[in-house]
């Protein structure tokens, strides 16, 4: 039998069992469900708005200048727009005073928004004529602005990047259950070998996780989803997928186990990029001997681009990473379940 | 007594001989390597942050003169550590119970052990019990240490109390859940994706975290979003929330009362309903 | 000590019974055997005695108190051998004896020595997990008499057990019994239950369709009966059978084989129980 119908047979069975089993449907619907969920709920660029919490007693032309900035909820009552500005979010109360208008914080704000709210206030109270000309100076307004239209792209990227990894650990689950139920050990006795075996199981999980990538990718990112280059993260995705379920199935014996070490690679899957974000660029070469990183990366230039690494570069070395670590992962897996 | 101190024994056995401690222990080595490795500037927003500028003394003046009132204290701006550190403390520590009472369930049911306590004078109760208090327990110890080797020792003893109570409760909350939500499924298989899903939407609340203007109503239900304030409040301000105006830490107390509450009520009817009943093999 | 009254159990709820109008008594201080084939409803009365299954239809009463007003405490008098022995593979099996003495709030047998009882001394800090089919077995019965139970369910306790083990598990049961304990014990090993049991009932489709000492089981049905052996049609094979010869149409088989000329062996034969339970069902026990 050669190599390709012995996938073929593997794949066939992998298939005959998703069937049955609603698993291997919520890799393909885990994204899209995401997608939908932060399509649904988490505003796009230019699309959020702070809220300002204002009472009745503010004149009305003051109300008009707030409700260019952001959403105003009004309050009868002075101790229930307190309640409202206590809460942990950034919501910051609007009165009148002795001083005039006067703005109510909690304290808890975080710097950039505590700014945002004091250019709004001074713009107010200036009659709309400060703002235009102070953001365009500090960069106040657009940079906050700015920060909140990446959300979508970086949570979209996020959802992508964990859906590479559910894949990779789905394999993962399903080779620690084979070796757990001794379901690999009938394999054993028959012509198949372990990188047929590991080809299928792949195959099959790029397969369903890569549609589900696309589709969450379409719904969150519409037409800038750039098919031709998410392909190629399916495929470069797959290899570090690969690497998380391998690493499972040579770390664990139980499927308990594999939930333990599954813990572990779940942070570091998702940290380590997200690290590049917060550490300064002169410690960004500790995160470069990671595939995920350059995963990352392709997609941060394909979806945000300022990163400068470069969607080529990126995708060259999360191939090659993902490709190398996967070497030793296999022979330590052949060693372990006694395939051929 | 002596029935819960054999089943967390047995429980806690189980989990030493699945990785459960070096899991642990890389955790929070990583963790720890990575607290120290990161720098502790400000808290900087996606995309970078609005540091003052000093290119218009004007506007500066102009803007500190506002009347601007507070409710609370102003506090500091929260540095990059503490953030994560912050972040940890729910989105590691306290999910803690949710995967590992799940991954036990689901040893004890492929060893088929449940029949064998069903013929005991044990009961659902004290199984409940047990799971739950164990996995509080190391829920506590876990937070503990990581804090220990983190952020720790600044913390004044009431924030020490105050973060201990809020460990107990949610902790009892997290693993009451865990087991009623793993209850409905027959294998780590199943649970997999709908239990890791649902882990993954409960971290929704960083949005807000790193967008603060960020949180419409239905987003501060998430049982996350209130630990995630108020543990921010207690590692920086301390248990004065719970007094002052910013009831956040008091609300969280409360809010996750009724949750362990109502978790447990769930985890003792499934249990009994589902676990307790299953007979034929 | 144990009353059985009109027993039913109905998995489905759909007028089929896994179990139907099941009777019996238990005395203090017996062995019951349920004897059957697999899927003859042993296992499910069993469960139905032990609270593992809910009660549908019919009596059951210890000492006279109803199983409904049986309370949790109740289980400290009880143990348990299951057919597949359920075991914390993580644990070794002297941490799983352990953990099973700590959920009693009775006096509990020293888990070592048990262990040595049963002949696991060797292999008591080894996890279960590596143990074979026959040691979990052991351990399962280990496990069950931790608690010094005066009430003793056994499933199928023999099964994958050599010769030699089996023995010794035999004289535990039978030590137990001499101590006063009450021993309800399912097998289709007509041996255990012969060599074991004061009283057996055959168990075919869920129905009991005997009930009596071994000694009178055989008395009833067992005499008469004539192994033997003949070569095949073509002369090539040989084949035996059992013949009862006070029926009928087994006395004319046993003719017809002798006049043909081809009978090579003829033993006469006490019946065994496993014979008896054939010629009431037209069924094997196994």
């Amino acid at each position: 039998m050669s190599a390709f119908s012995r996938i073929y047979t593997r794949l066939s069975a992998d298939w005959a069992m998703a069937r049955r089993d609603p698993i291997s449907l919520y890799i393909l619907l885990a994204p899209v469900i995401f997608a939908l969920l932060i399509r649904a709920f988490v505003p796009g660029a230019g699309e959020q708005r702070p809220t300002f919490a204002v009472l009745d007693t503010v004149p009305e032309t003051s109300r008009e200048l707030l409700s260019s900035f952001g959403e105003l909820v009004l309050f009868e009552d002075r101790s229930l727009l307190e309640a409202r500005v206590n809460r942990p979010d950034d919501v910051p109360g609007f009165i009148m005073t002795d001083a005039g208008l006067t703005m109510l914080l909690q304290g808890n704000e975080s710097e950039t928004s505590e700014r945002y709210f004091r250019m709004v206030l001074l713009d107010v109270m200036s009659g709309g004529r400060v703002l235009g000309a102070a953001a365009a100076d500090t960069g106040g307004v657009t940079e906050t602005a700015a920060a909140e239209s990446m959300l979508l792209p970086y949570l979209a990227i996020v959802v992508l990047m964990t859906t590479v990894l559910l894949g990779g650990m789905q394999v993962g689950f399903l080779l620690v259950e084979d070796r757990s139920t001794g379901a690999i050990r009938a394999l054993a006795v028959s012509p198949l070998r372990l990188r047929d075996y590991l080809a299928a199981r792949y195959l099959y999980t790029i397969a369903q996780s890569g549609l589900g990538m696309i589709a969450a990718a379409y719904i969150m990112l519409g037409v800038s989803a750039n098919l031709p280059a998410l392909l190629l993260v399916v495929l470069i995705g797959g290899l570090s997928g690969a690497l998380v379920g391998t690493l499972l199935g040579t770390l664990a014996d139980s499927q308990i186990a594999a939930m333990g070490v599954g813990k572990l690679i779940i942070p570091l899957f998702l940290l380590v990029p997200l690290l590049s974000l917060v550490i300064p660029a002169s410690f960004r070469p500790l995160l470069w001997p990671f595939p995920n990183f350059w995963l990352w990366s392709m997609l941060e230039s394909m979806y945000v681009g300022h990163l400068g690494y470069g969607f080529g570069l990126s995708a060259l070395l999360a191939a090659s990473l993902g490709l190398l670590a996967n070497v030793p992962l296999m022979i330590r897996l052949k060693a372990r379940v006694k395939l051929r | 007594m002596r029935t819960l101190a054999s089943l967390m024994s047995a429980e806690f056995t189980t989990m030493r001989r699945n990785l459960f401690s070096i899991i642990m222990v890389l955790t929070l080595v990583l963790t720890v390597a990575g607290f120290y490795l990161i720098p502790d500037s400000t808290h900087q927003d996606l995309g970078g942050a609005v540091a003052a500028a000093d290119d218009a003394p004007e506007l500066e003046a102009a803007l500190a003169e506002l009347p601007v009132r507070y409710l609370g204290e102003p506090r500091d701006p929260i540095g990059n550590r503490m953030s994560l550190i912050i972040n940890l403390m729910v989105f590691e520590v306290l999910i803690l119970p949710f995967v590992f009472i799940a991954v036990n369930l689901f040893q004890e049911k492929q060893d088929g052990t449940i029949r064998a306590y069903r013929v005991t004078p044990g009961g659902t109760g004290r199984y409940l019990t047990a799971k739950m208090l164990l996995w509080t327990g190391l829920t506590i110890l876990y937070g503990v240490v990581l804090l220990l080797c983190t952020v720790g020792f600044g913390l004044s003893p009431a924030s020490w109390a105050a973060m201990l109570l809020l460990l107990l409760v949610a902790g009892l909350f997290i693993s009451a859940f865990g087991l009623f939500v793993a209850l409905f499924f027959s294998s780590i298989n199943g649970w997999f994706l709908p239990g890791i899903s649902l882990l993954l939407v409960s971290q929704l609340p960083i949005v807000s975290y790193l967008f603060p203007t960020f949180s419409p109503s239905w987003i501060t239900w998430f049982p996350t979003y209130r630990l995630l304030y108020a543990v921010r409040d207690i590692l920086t301000i301390g248990p004065a929330g719970l007094m002052g105006p910013g009831d956040t830490i008091g609300g969280s107390y409360g809010y996750m009362a009724i949750l362990a509450l109502a978790a447990t009520i769930a985890a003792f009817a499934a249990t009994k309903r589902i676990l307790m009943k299953e007979a034929r093999i | 000590m144990i009353s059985v009254k009109h027993l039913y159990h109905d998995y489905e709820g759909k007028g089929s019974f896994a179990v139907e109008d099941v009777s019996f008594d238990v005395p203090a201080g017996s062995i019951y055997g349920f004897l059957g084939p697999s899927g003859s409803g042993k296992s499910t009365v069993q469960n139905l005695l032990t609270k593992l299954l809910a009660l549908q239809k019919g009596d059951v009463s210890y000492e006279g108190v109803p199983l409904r007003d049986i309370r949790p405490d109740f289980f400290n008098r009880v143990g348990y051998s299951f057919e597949l022995p359920n075991l914390y593979t993580k644990l070794t099996g002297l941490e799983n004896l352990k953990l099973h003495a700590g959920l009693f709030s009775v006096p509990t047998e020293d888990p070592e020595r048990v262990l040595d009882m049963v002949g696991l001394a060797d292999a008591a800090h080894r996890k279960t997990s590596q143990y074979s089919k026959g040691m979990k077995q052991r351990l399962s019965f280990a496990r069950s008499i931790m608690n010094r139970p005066d009430l003793l369910f056994l499933d199928e306790p023999m099964s994958g057990l050599d010769p030699t083990t089996a023995a010794r598990i035999k004289a535990i049961i039978a030590e137990k019994r001499a101590a006063g304990v009450t021993v309800f014990m399912t097998t289709h090993n007509m041996y255990t239950a012969d060599e074991l049991c004061d009283q057996v009932a055959f168990l075919n489709e869920g129905r009991i369709i005997a009930m009596d000492t071994p000694r009178n089981l055989k008395l009833a049905y067992g005499e008469k009966s004539v192994k033997i052996e003949y070569a095949d049609d073509d002369g090539g094979a040989f084949r035996s059978e059992t013949l009862f010869l006070d029926r009928e149409d087994d006395r004319r088989r046993f003719m017809q084989l002798t006049e043909a000329g081809r009978v090579e062996t003829v033993h006469s034969q006490e019946a065994t129980l496993e014979q008896i339970f054939m010629r009431l069902t037209g069924r094997g026990l196994s």
